[in-house]
């Protein structure tokens, strides 16, 4: 988005309280990236500080005593790497789930022509204004069986209307020419599907699976409730778990990793290191979703 | 022969036709677009058992539940659960929690919801491509950390005896002793508050920069031959132009009201600061599936949230319909 306002007011002498007022702008927007990747800039090097340095305050910003203690502790540690690849499985199972169940309904609800279509726009959006409440939807998993179960934390969670309406606008908006083309030369539901809309939405769908992956890497919360069993849990409960135990707030200390973590002598660094590790994928996807969601936002924004 | 096969049908009320022509639609369509059925299925069967099937539990809202009966044979109690919570013991800390969840509401809707509009005023202003670039990056990322991982920020960073933040105020002597800011209720909804800020500021500014980019510039360069100031052209092409998109989005966060957030508040509230941090969403949580197991009482609460939730929602709706003149649907 190259601002053309911005290129002609470089043409355009500028007076005294114009180049004043640039410098205030700058230096509040430099503060404003200051206070955003602060938090950010003292975990990462708080994590890679010794555990004396920390508990005695003195970083503030680089690493004090640099060491990678706390991630190697971590590593050594099966429980870690099993909530791990539990993320990873969960997050990328998910992912191809959701887009899945996403991709095949955004391609009905945009297809004008069918007869249900509306009905199953309704249908979707619905959703998105009701829900039963936490208390029904949890009663509902522990009838369906659902409970302690890596495949139903997949087929159970995760679909989004929101994502489904950014998908059916990316597709709503594709020329129609090409479709009526290809219908006339006789080809199927299935082809039109395969060989024109997705193709033609690599980008959206690209944005959404990095939406849907990251939101599954960050949920927590029905874990919480579902998942009873250690080897099933994913980092995010481990973290949780961690977080109460930090805030004296404990109220089971059953899991293993807070025990051996209570009794290390640098439990705060182990934390900041779990809290880095989790971000990691974060910070990895984020340049690519950021490529992309500007647009599909301002797409799929307020009017659905 | 012809005609007399037609005359009856002519004299067949419309409806009837109408009720033909769809009947013979869906007929063609099965036959023509039989794919399209097969490809909506996933979404509709996950929808109908995660999204619609959960309101048949809603019955025990109104309903003595046990989970040893299970839902349908726990025996019907009238609208007990619901006079529990608005005239019966539960309700102190029913109302505790609807008012707390209507103050941190307004209060965001107060200070946190012009921040967004302001920092696209500022991305617009800067005149380097590069550095907005940089700026944007850098605000849009927390939307992407998750929950747990900012309560993990907030606890840590503000924890009394390694928190850098007392660390910062001891070492500049602006408090004496460190303060355990998570325990004093005074703090708490500045901190929910700031945190929710910190992490969605950025990206909400998205929408209102998105809407400052479809001004003209031929307005700015007019103002600009007028001789107008900053100050001007804010406040007579600017603020104008983004109005439109402010008001929706205003509108949209009062038919929130009674929606917030709860997963953050378990985290971060304590028993010392339940009395300003316990909202709707993390009483139910607490009553329903921590410890005290009334999920009736738990499910009663829930709906009478849903409930004002949709009206809210279609309140705003209207409001939107009428001085925005656009509309959810």
């Amino acid at each position: 988005m190259v601002d053309k306002r911005n290129m002609k007011a470089n043409f355009i002498n500028d007076s005294k309280g114009e180049i004043i007022f640039g410098y205030i702008v700058n230096i509040l927007m430099g503060i404003c990236i200051l206070g955003a990747l602060y938090p950010l800039i003292y975990v990462i090097s708080a994590s890679l500080s010794s555990g004396i340095s920390v508990d005695r305050g003195q970083v503030f910003l680089w690493p004090v005593e640099f060491t990678l203690g706390a991630y190697e502790y971590l590593f050594s540690d099966n429980a870690f790497w099993i909530s791990f690849a539990n993320s990873v499985f969960y997050m990328l199972a998910g992912t191809v789930y959701c887009m899945f169940v996403s991709v095949t309904v955004a391609y009905v609800m945009s297809r004008k022509t069918f007869i249900f279509n509306k009905s199953i726009n309704f249908f979707i959006l619905f959703t998105m204004w009701l829900s039963a409440g936490t208390i029904p939807r949890y009663l509902n998993y522990i009838n369906l069986g659902m409970s302690d179960s890596r495949i139903a934390m997949i087929i159970g969670f995760g679909v989004s209307a929101f994502n489904i309406i950014l998908i059916r606008n990316y597709f709503d908006s594709l020329p129609k020419e090409l479709i009526e083309a290809a219908t006339m030369d006789g080809a199927t539901e299935a082809q039109i599907l395969r060989k024109i809309y997705i193709p033609l939405s690599a980008p959206i769908l690209a944005t959404v699976s990095l939406f849907y992956a990251l939101a599954s890497w960050n949920s927590w919360f029905w874990y919480s409730l579902l998942i009873k069993s250690e080897s099933k849990q994913p980092l995010q409960i481990v973290l949780r778990r961690l977080l109460l135990y930090s805030a004296e707030n404990i109220d089971d200390t059953s899991n293993e990793i807070i025990n051996i973590v209570a009794g290390a002598h640098n439990d705060t660094t182990i934390k900041y290191a779990i809290m880095v590790l989790s971000l990691i994928p974060v910070l990895i996807v984020y340049p690519y979703v950021q490529k992309h969601f500007t647009k599909g936002i301002t797409l799929g924004g307020v009017k659905s | 022969m012809v005609n007399k096969a037609v005359e009856p049908m002519k004299r067949k009320s419309k409806d009837k036709i109408k009720k033909y022509n769809r009947f013979s639609k869906i007929k063609d369509s099965l036959k023509n677009q039989r794919l399209l059925y097969f490809l909506a299925l996933p979404a509709i069967i996950y929808y109908i058992v995660f999204h619609y099937l959960p309101f048949y539990g809603l019955q025990i809202a109104f309903k003595d539940y046990s989970t040893f009966r299970g839902i349908l044979d726990s025996p019907w109690n009238g609208i007990d659960n619901f006079r529990y919570i608005f005239a019966g013991p539960g309700r102190m800390m029913f109302l505790r929690a609807l008012r707390n969840t209507f103050i941190i509401n307004a209060y965001s809707l107060i200070f946190a919801f012009p921040i967004p509009i302001v920092l696209a005023l500022l991305f617009n202003e800067i005149r380097g491509n590069i550095f907005r670039k940089i700026a944007q990056t850098a605000l849009y990322l927390p939307r992407f950390i998750s929950e747990l991982v900012v309560a993990g920020f907030v606890i840590n960073l503000l924890s009394p005896d390694t928190g850098v933040i007392n660390n910062i105020l001891v070492s500049l002597n602006i408090i004496d002793e460190p303060i355990y800011f998570m325990i004093m209720p005074q703090y708490y909804r500045f901190i929910y508050i700031a945190s929710g800020v910190w992490k969605n500021a950025g990206y909400d500014s998205i929408i209102y920069f998105a809407a400052l980019l479809g001004i003209s510039p031929s307005l700015y360069e007019a103002a600009k031959v007028d001789g107008a100031n900053k100050f001007h052209v804010m406040m007579n092409i600017t603020l104008p132009g983004i109005a439109p998109t402010i008001v929706i989005m205003f509108i949209l966060r009062i038919g929130r009201l009674l929606r917030i957030g709860f997963e953050k508040t378990i985290l971060l509230y304590q028993p010392q600061t339940y009395e300003v941090a316990d909202v709707l969403g993390s009483y139910i949580y607490r009553i329903g599936l921590q410890g005290a197991n009334q999920l009736d009482i738990a499910a009663a609460a829930g709906l009478f949230e849903a409930v004002v939730a949709v009206t809210l929602v279609f309140i705003a709706n209207r409001l939107s319909r009428k001085l925005g003149g656009t509309s959810l649907w």
